[in-house]
């Protein structure tokens, strides 16, 4: 008896350790997909942060959608106490030379001219050569010395100073040194003699157009020979540009829809009804299996491979151009397979007694497949669908092969238009970009602030993949719920 | 209850009232089963699926070393309590057990809270309705259960596995092959191969869920005369839908209907005079 | 057959028997009928046989289109050559550094995924609660959701200064470009095949091998591995095959992170080219149209498209046969 007891204990012993294993990987196991999603998850909170402002940043265009030229004036026209007419100029950040940093930190406070090479338009640093001291004995209306290039109030961010509002606001998100422009008083004429009324731009953003000359920052003056407003431009509705923070994604969404469209049409009516042949027509003998061994591997088939074939089958032997048309094409060869396996696997849960009632009741084939199968499996062939558009949505390669360019200055033409016929089907010819060659183009370069460009555009193109992932999957949650066989 | 056998009714479920050792109901009292030291006893077991009671206050005693036999229509509840031994319950979610079943000589409640499953199941072997053989040779199959009681010396386990073989009566048909896989064997031997598994490791009972129902006479015949030796070393708790089987191999048998244990006595006296017209009008085929 | 009513058939099977039903109705209404039926039929045949048409075109074409390589490139040189340099003024077309590109970071990648993947599935076909997989499941396929430029960018962003970071300690240097980040990269992207797949084989394994084991006193953990595995081993196998069809097949992530420069070496330290993003650096360049170095990109997609079609042939057939033996 004792030596069953003895078993007894060293069995239980056994055991014990034994659970702590299955335990430990209970836990290594849930870990790891926790650890996957954290990882999907860190993705997105890199994209975020680096790309966040650059989503929801502005810059400035002229009426004409052009950006202020390098040498022109961006500031605020505000009327001075006395009814003259001034310009505000946005507060700039100073880089000075080491040997200089000393000496400009004691100056702060304190107005100052500078001499340097004055910052873009647009932009906000300045290389500054020499920071002086303006004389405090110097009464205004008297030139100030040292033939200064723009003068102003030094200050350190976090000191305040005496920039009212916007300006204060993009103040601080400058470090170093901040020099605060003193308003210049605006004069303006047209060219032809006349004067150029003020009053239109109270208050309002501008680029003054002074040339060399006009600029006199010793007199603060600016005489301007034109002056144009600005208006916001978001990223979203900007055009590719050689400078980061004025490029922008509109062609690459106009041109993801224009490119979706076409492989929609192409591909969704093409593979649901192949689909529907292989399932409910097809005998089951080996050439249907084969086809079916077939469309598994077109499935897998790497998306670069599919660029070629269309590079080879639409561009050199139909010669189309390398358009909306030829990509579209090309991309609705690649989600073919999915689309045709989605829907047969649709047609496939349906069970065979609903068919069986149809043919029951006279139904022939057709009638049986249109009124009674299809109608269930709707919801499975629709999300199958769905989820081929979000796979095309995001494809860069095949898209390179067939020749999207990379940088684009114009919008393929809307084939929606007021005037009849109502359609136009020119966009089909037109070159073109998406989103995701935007992103491959921008994170190829090697300034950084275009990363920030492609990050930005890396959230647009997930929210829309997600988000048709998403759409989805709440179908066939839907589809589900609703169908109790 | 209708006496007259001449008229077929259902039995009205709450009429009946569970048997305890051979006694029931409003009929007349009997003498409890003798059925000599126990190895196991159900008591007042209750066992519910989420919320639906499928074992009602079974009581039931359970021999040493003999063969009884659990017999019913379908859903009456016998796999259920058979699978309450080695608590296969646990496998799935939502179950839970009520009462004792109490394995002898330590006196252990399998289905208490504080017994883990697997140290029930190390002790009770179990023989499934279809052979289910592992995707592994024939000896790693029968080995199985000894690697994970930590037994793997080589020259300890050709032993015991040649043991059970014999035991299970299948070692002449698996000698020269016991590297091949299990799936090159017949159903019948695949399943004396499932016994010998279960036998390996020595267990204090074997519980045998419908062994032979997919399997043909001649191999079934020889599970039959298998079980007939086993139980000479080892305690038989067997399911079986085939009361003929029952009739044939059991010592002691049980009537249970919808959950409910309906009549307990020795298999001869079940089968020719039944104390309950249930249990007669089961074996006569009035319903089932 | 006519009598006999088409019970338990499959559609397929439905079909044939209806043929031999005339539901329709008699003389020139059953005639147009017949026709309309017939036409549907015809359509969908043709659209059906694409399939076979689109695949035999895609290899076709990339053979014809590689004739003038071949022609101008022995076949020799073109397998056996340890350079790849098909832009220079003396160029040389071995295919052994591009294949050495692919083969680095798929074998990263599978590194990386095999083991998540399978413990993966392991643990939510064998552990989790119903519920609970039928979450988990839809949300770990996010992962291969994501496009891969947007990964090729977390590659080159976040993951090579991360992977710079810990190599540091171990005094090793890992430079801007570099095939791991692009591995590991991309094995994160095929976690949810591997997983996916291997779970779909994991959950065919009957009941009653698991509750066999069960009785014999194991643990879940057990289970799982000394009997589950094992029997879906085949189902799991072909999910590893398709992983890395798929990882060969991979072109955006390597494009962007791990760099221009074809090597031979197998050091995943280095920068490194693949088939895919070799394709795609002549594609975006100024390679006129016609020229040997141009044709190059048929020539390399042959290659790649012979390799994957060898592992997706080879992992459908293994999945198709172990999803017969549970049939």
């Amino acid at each position: 008896m004792s030596s069953s007891v003895q078993n007894l204990e060293a069995a239980r012993a056994l055991i014990r350790r034994r659970k702590r294993s299955d335990r430990i990987f209970n836990l290594v196991g849930a870990g790891l997909i926790v650890l996957s999603l954290l990882v999907l998850g860190g993705l997105i909170a890199g994209l975020v942060h680096d790309g966040a402002g650059r989503l929801f940043s502005t810059h400035e265009v002229k009426p004409d959608g052009q950006p202020p030229g390098f040498r022109e004036v961006v500031g605020t026209v505000r009327r001075a106490p006395d009814g003259a007419w001034i310009l505000q100029q946005d507060p700039i950040e100073l880089r000075v030379l080491s040997q200089q940093a000393d000496e400009v930190a004691a100056l702060a406070g304190r107005r100052v001219a500078v001499r340097g090479e004055l910052p873009r338009a647009g932009e906000r640093l300045m290389q500054a050569d020499a920071v002086l001291a303006i004389p405090e004995s110097l009464s205004p209306g008297q030139p100030i010395p040292g033939d200064p290039d723009i003068v102003g109030q030094l200050i350190r961010p976090g000191h305040g100073g005496h920039a009212s509002g916007a300006a204060q606001a993009s103040q601080q998100a400058l470090s170093g040194f901040v020099l605060c422009p003193d308003p210049m008083r605006l004069e303006l004429s047209d060219g032809k003699g006349g004067q150029i009324n003020l009053s239109q731009f109270e208050g309002r953003r501008v680029a003054v157009d002074a040339g060399r000359r006009g600029r006199k920052p010793a007199l603060a003056l600016i005489t301007a020979t034109d002056i144009a407003p600005l208006r916001s431009r978001s990223f979203f509705a900007s055009m590719p540009s050689m400078s980061p923070s004025r490029a922008g994604i509109l062609p690459g969404v106009v041109g993801t829809l224009l490119v979706m469209l076409v492989t929609m049409i192409f591909a969704i009516p093409l593979g649901v009804a192949a689909g529907i042949y292989l399932e409910e027509y097809a005998p089951k003998n080996k050439f249907t299996a084969l086809i079916e061994l077939n469309i598994a591997n077109l499935a897998g088939v790497p998306s670069i491979i599919w660029g070629l074939a269309g590079l080879a089958l639409f561009i050199f032997a139909l010669h189309l151009e390398r358009s909306v048309l030829s990509a579209g094409l090309t991309l609705g060869l690649l989600v073919l397979p999915i689309v045709i396996i989605s829907t047969r696997e649709a047609i496939r849960a349906v069970p065979n007694t609903v068919r069986e009632a149809a043919v029951a009741l006279g139904a022939t084939r057709w009638q049986a497949t249109r009124y009674h199968v299809l109608p269930y499996s709707l919801g499975g062939i629709l999300t199958g669908s769905i989820i081929a558009m979000s796979r095309a949505i995001g494809e860069t390669a095949p898209l390179v092969v067939i020749g999207a360019v990379l940088f684009i200055s114009f919008l393929p033409p809307w084939p929606v238009q007021p005037q009849p016929p109502f359609v136009n089907l020119e966009f089909l010819n037109s070159k073109f970009t998406v989103v995701p060659m935007q992103i491959f183009d921008w994170v190829s370069r090697p300034q950084p602030e275009f990363h920030a460009n492609a990050a930005a555009a890396s959230l647009v193109l997930l929210a829309m993949t997600l988000g048709l992932n998403a759409i989805a999957i709440a179908l066939r949650f839907r589809a589900r719920k609703s169908i109790k066989w | 209850m209708v006496k007259d056998s001449s008229i077929i009714t259902r039995p009205d479920p709450e009429s009946l009232s569970s048997a305890r050792h051979g006694r029931f109901g409003d009929d007349a009292a009997s003498a409890p089963v003798d059925t000599g030291p126990l190895k196991a006893e159900v008591r007042d077991f209750n066992f519910f699926y989420g919320s639906f009671q499928a074992l009602k206050q079974i009581n039931l005693p359970i021999a040493q070393r003999r063969i009884t036999a659990l017999i019913g229509p379908s859903g009456c509840g016998k796999s259920t309590l058979l699978r309450s031994f080695n608590r296969m319950h646990d496998l799935y979610p939502g179950n839970h057990y009520e009462g004792q079943i109490m394995l002898y000589p330590d006196a252990v409640n399998l289905v208490g809270a504080d017994i883990d499953p697997i140290e029930a199941r190390m002790r009770i072997g179990m023989v499934f309705q279809k052979p289910n053989p592992f995707p592994k040779s024939i000896y790693e199959n029968v080995a199985y259960g000894l690697r994970l009681r930590g037994i793997n010396r080589r020259s300890v386990l050709d032993e015991r596995v040649e043991q059970a073989l014999r035991a299970a009566a299948v070692w002449e048909e698996t000698r020269d092959r016991l590297d091949s896989p299990a799936q090159v064997l017949s159903g019948g031997q695949q399943q004396r191969l499932c016994i010998a598994r279960a036998l390996a490791t020595e267990p204090e009972m074997i519980l045998f869920d419908e062994p032979t129902s997919a399997l043909d006479p001649l191999a079934t015949a020889r599970i039959e005369d298998l079980m007939t030796e086993l139980k000479k070393s080892v305690t038989i708790l067997i399911v079986t839908h085939n009361m003929h089987q029952a009739a044939r191999i059991s010592d002691f048998t049980a009537f249970m209907y919808l959950g409910k244990l309906i009549e307990f006595d020795t298999t001869e006296k079940i089968f020719t005079n039944p104390s309950n017209s249930f249990t007669e009008q089961y074996l006569t085929g009035r319903f089932g | 057959m006519k009598d006999e009513v088409a019970v338990a058939a499959g559609p397929a099977e439905l079909g044939e028997d209806l043929q031999e039903f005339s539901f329709e109705s008699p003389g020139i209404a059953g005639a147009v009928q017949r026709l309309k039926e017939r036409a549907i039929e015809a359509v969908l045949f043709v659209c059906g046989a694409s399939s076979i048409v689109v695949t035999l075109g895609i290899v076709g074409m990339l053979v014809y289109e590689s004739i003038p390589f071949f022609r101008a490139v022995p076949i020799r040189d073109f397998l056996f050559d340890t350079q790849w340099t098909p832009t220079f003024a003396n160029p040389r077309y071995g295919i052994l550094p591009l294949l050495s590109g692919t083969l680095v970071t798929t074998l990263v990648a599978l590194v990386v995924a095999v083991p998540v993947g399978t413990i993966s599935a392991v643990w939510l076909s064998e552990y989790a609660a119903g519920r609970l997989r039928e979450i988990l499941k839809p949300v770990l396929e996010l992962l291969s959701a994501v496009p891969t430029v947007v990964y090729g960018y977390f590659a080159l962003i976040t993951v090579t200064p991360i992977l710079r970071s810990v190599l540091a300690v171990f005094g090793v240097d890992l430079p801007g470009f570099n095939m791991l980040s692009a591995g590991v990269v991309m094995g994160i992207m095929i976690i949810p095949y591997v997983a996916s797949l291997s779970e779909d084989a994991l959950r065919a394994v009957p009941m009653s091998l698991r509750e066999g084991s069960f009785a014999a006193g194991a643990t879940r953990m057990q289970t799982a591995w000394r009997v589950v595995v094992p029997s879906a081993f085949s189902g799991i196998t072909a999910a590893y095959i398709l992983g890395i069809a798929r990882a060969i097949g991979e072109t955006m992530i390597v494009a962007i992170a791990a760099g221009q420069q074809p090597q031979l070496t197998f050091n995943p330290t280095s920068q490194g080219m693949t088939i895919t993003a070799y394709i795609v650096q002549i594609s975006k360049g100024d390679t006129p149209h016609g020229s040997i170095g141009y044709q190059t990109i048929f020539a390399a997609g042959l290659t790649l498209m012979l390799l994957t079609l060898a592992f997706n042939v080879g992992g459908q057939l293994i999945r198709k046969r172990y999803r017969e033996a549970y049939a």
